[in-house]
């Protein structure tokens, strides 16, 4: 399962007086088991870019291919792309509409034309995954839950059309700091059992902890692309572009001014600590010669 | 899709004489100019309306073909009332026979009378919105119905009420538009099927919608007790309205108009 | 000691359809000029105390004072919401008019402040937030960062001695955080406007005087950022998070490094590096 965008480009209300082109030219491939963390600020058009990747939105111009195939062409059956590509929205709990937590987890594979059995295992199973496997709250009404929980639904609704690709975006955003973990721990499961992952996200310790590939937009086009620990090499064209780095990488940097030799390439804790440790015992030898 | 298509209001920014009239006079003059249009007896007495929608357009610098566009949702209630008009009013004169009705020419300059008296009713209304930002109107109007105050008429939160809903409806409509495409992505399908699958499929945006503005409504309640909101009793505003030079020759040229329309009126 | 601005003593507060207490026999005192956070997960009540503070909600057990009002008596209510001002989390559920200038305006008009005197009061409270070239602008068109520095303009003009700030960066992205944030501490510093940050993002309290964190409606640790934020897993029985910085220095002391105490930024990590490595 591959999700190419070939040149696109896409431009907002074409023709009026409002007429806005989010992005541009952009041409990015989604491999399969890629932990991708998608970058950068408000108005950047990584949301923009998010939305090309199920077909919400149509390229004003250029391509998008899921494994080779155009999927804006004539008769290629949308269903099939939202099948296969999942879209978990910035604050999903906001979309929450039925009587109970599990008819509201059921819309998207009722809407698949799934049998009765299979829709209702579908959404045992959903639940089960993000931590609400509990059969009490499955008859629920979603409203009365809590934040935390109604975001975990809001998923679980995603993952009942079992996507092979799942786009989020900013799915940590307003949740306190151990939710907040507990929500990344669980995407990051999802994609060690074999999920691609697409997350917009602006905290630059997540990604440096989950992300295997990180794409960097700015002004609509793509301006960086690799794994982490190339993106945060480049730590001050980030901040240039008003972006956080981790704080490991901000620690190097200041370091490095100083003259020491911190690694370029340690952007996690454990990097930082062993990296710290090592110039310590360094800095002792060489103190006790 | 096509929510954000939607353009708010129909307001036409520009700087303009009329633009900088008075809301509370522009609201009153649209009054007496419906009253004269519902006044003028025959065509001709159109003429003074007509001369007065022709100024006023070039004063504003709003041009015709906007004021228009408000005509164009009605064109069905026109042809109607023409319609209905030609054939079913009382004439003598047969001016063409089509075999299977009459039109008769009596009949036939009414139907154009009435046609042409809702074409400039729409006329006149647009001139006033395109020409005042709605929260100028609404403002107007509020300082219009506060002498209704005696009688416990809620003119201060009316317009309130009013105004946070020009407030909320583009953040509205961008949420609409948001969860539109949350539930796509879910396999919801809003765009084809009957008209009861059509209205079965809004339920998945339409209830969000709701609990996002109750939701919004209460914050918003809370935000305005913070600061210190508490009706309309002893509110002073950032905005005082004045009346001007241009409102009072608007006044006159009103007056000249009915009264030319009540000469054509006797004349014809 | 002079009386504090805002004084909360002994106070619980329960909602009308709950039996539990969202908040708990909570004290608290805030100087004047003093910028003070609070710290807590979702359902801590922390915004509930938020409430507490300027009237929106009434004590069902001790007192809340400002400026030494009861918050209690309601002759009391309009001064204290004026003199303690409050901005929300959500930037697009607190502004009510349609134009950002307006919106200022909204609280002074509400406080019967002569139209003559408005002008200059809502220009100085835009400038103050750096937002006086948007004051023609509709509130829908600005970003999350610019519509809170709006709020916080509408509570300025009011001429303030002190602002809650109940979660106002929760929703905001690093750059709006940032703007909103060094707004605030421009406020604290250079007109003395009494602060109370209520957050989940540690970042943000590492530079206050005071840090309270509440657990389960009750303040359950205070003192300066130093001294909470030592203890990182102690934090962590709490549902936060201490800085990643702090967490580091805890580890690096383990592994017998003897970093200093109380390092909580990386400016502060760099410090310490420099000082044992080299």
């Amino acid at each position: 399962m591959q999700v190419t965008l070939e040149n696109v480009t896409h431009t907002y209300q074409p023709g009026s007086p409002f007429q806005a082109t989010a992005i541009r030219n952009v041409n990015l491939e989604i491999r399969e088991g890629d932990f991708l963390a998608l970058i950068g600020h408000t108005g950047s058009g990584k949301s923009t870019l998010a939305q090309h990747i199920n077909g919400l939105l149509r390229p004003t111009e250029g391509r998008v291919l899921l494994d080779g195939k155009d999927i804006h062409q004539k008769g290629y059956d949308k269903k099939e792309v939202r099948r296969k590509v999942g879209l978990v929205f910035q604050y999903p709990e906001h979309q929450l509409f039925e009587e109970t937590v599990a008819k509201d987890v059921a819309f998207g594979p009722k809407n698949l034309g799934l049998s009765p059995e299979e829709v209702s295992e579908r959404v045992t199973e959903a639940l089960r995954r993000v931590g609400l496997g509990d059969p009490a709250l499955a008859e629920k009404s979603p409203f009365e839950l809590s934040g935390g929980q109604m975001r975990r639904v809001a998923m679980a609704g995603v993952l009942a059309m079992r996507p092979q690709i799942l786009v989020l975006d900013e799915p940590a955003a307003g949740l306190d700091p151990q939710s907040r973990r507990e929500m990344l721990d669980m995407i990051s499961d999802l994609h060690r059992q074999g999920t691609t992952v697409v997350m917009v996200s602006h905290a630059m310790d997540d990604v440096a902890h989950y992300a295997t590939r990180a794409v960097v937009m700015e002004k609509g086009a793509i301006a960086m692309d690799g794994a982490p620990e190339e993106i945060f090499r480049h730590g001050e064209a980030l901040e240039k572009m008003g972006l956080d780095v981790p704080s490991v990488c901000k620690l190097g940097m200041y370091l490095r001014e100083n003259g020491l030799p911190f690694p370029q390439d340690a952007f996690r804790e454990d990097q930082a600590l062993s990296a710290i440790l090592t110039l310590w015992k360094g800095g002792k030898r060489h103190g006790a010669q | 899709m096509a929510l954000n298509d939607i353009t708010l209001g129909q307001y036409y920014p520009a700087d303009s004489a009329v633009h900088r009239m008075d809301p509370r006079v522009k609201i009153l003059l649209l009054i007496a100019l419906i009253v004269a249009i519902f006044l003028a007896g025959n065509l001709l007495a159109f003429v003074p309306v007509v001369a007065l929608l022709l100024a006023a357009s070039a004063l504003s610098h709003v041009p015709i073909r906007m004021m228009l566009k408000g005509v164009k949702p009605l064109r069905f209630i026109l042809v109607l009332t023409f319609v209905l008009n030609v054939f079913f009013l009382q004439g003598e004169t047969v001016l063409v026979d089509l075999g299977f009705a009459m039109i008769k020419t009596e009949s036939l300059i009414t139907a154009v009378h009435y046609t042409l008296r809702l074409v400039f009713l729409v006329l006149a209304s647009s001139l006033l919105t395109l020409t005042t930002p709605p929260i100028v109107l609404t403002d107007g109007l509020e300082r219009l119905l506060s002498p209704l105050r005696v009688v416990h008429f809620p003119a201060h939160e009316m317009a309130m009420m009013m105004s946070i809903a020009l407030r909320f409806i583009p953040t509205l409509l961008e949420e609409a538009d948001k969860i539109m495409k949350a539930q796509t992505a879910r396999g919801a399908d809003f765009e084809s099927g009957n008209l009861i699958q059509r209205a079965k499929a809004m339920v998945p945006l339409l209830v969000p919608l709701f609990v996002s503005a109750f939701r919004r409504a209460g914050d918003l309640a809370m935000a305005m007790e913070a600061r210190c909101y508490h009706g309309g009793e002893g509110r002073t505003r950032l905005r005082v309205l004045k009346c001007g030079q241009r409102d009072y020759i608007a006044c006159v040229v009103m007056a000249l108009v009915i009264a030319a329309i009540l000469l054509l009126n006797r004349v014809c | 000691m002079p009386t504090p601005i805002i004084s909360v003593d002994h106070v619980s507060f329960a909602y009308e359809e709950e039996a539990r207490e969202a908040v708990r026999d909570v004290s608290l005192q805030l100087p004047r000029g003093s910028f003070h956070a609070i710290l807590g997960q979702n359902g801590s009540g922390k915004s509930t105390l938020a409430k507490l503070i300027n009237g929106l909600y009434l004590p069902t057990k001790g007192t809340v004072t400002v400026c030494g009002m009861d918050t209690a008596d309601d002759r009391n209510t309009w001064e204290i919401r004026r003199r303690a001002g409050m901005v929300f989390q959500n930037p697009d559920n607190q502004l009510v008019a349609t134009v950002v200038e307006e919106d200022v305006a909204f609280g002074l008009e509400n406080i019967g402040v002569p139209t003559a005197e408005m002008p200059a009061r809502i220009e100085k409270a835009l400038r103050d937030v750096g937002m006086l070239e948007y004051a023609q602008r509709a509130p829908h068109t600005l970003s999350g960062g610019q519509k809170q520095r709006v709020a916080i303009a509408g509570v300025l003009a009011m001429q303030p001695e002190a602002i809650i700030f109940d979660e106002s960066t929760a929703m905001l992205d690093p750059r709006g955080r940032k703007e909103v944030m060094e707004a605030v501490k421009q406020l604290n510093r250079e007109q003395g406007i009494t602060v109370l940050w209520i957050t989940h993002f540690m970042e943000e309290a590492v530079h206050c005087d005071r840090v309270h964190i509440m657990h389960d409606g009750q303040i359950v640790l205070s003192g300066t950022p130093r001294d909470v934020f030592a203890d990182p897993e102690q934090i962590r029985k709490y549902r936060l998070d201490a800085p990643p910085m702090a967490r580091l220095a805890v580890q690096l002391r383990e592994a017998g490094m003897p970093i200093r105490d109380g390092v909580l930024t990386a400016e502060e990590m760099t410090k310490e590096v420099l000082r044992l490595c080299r």
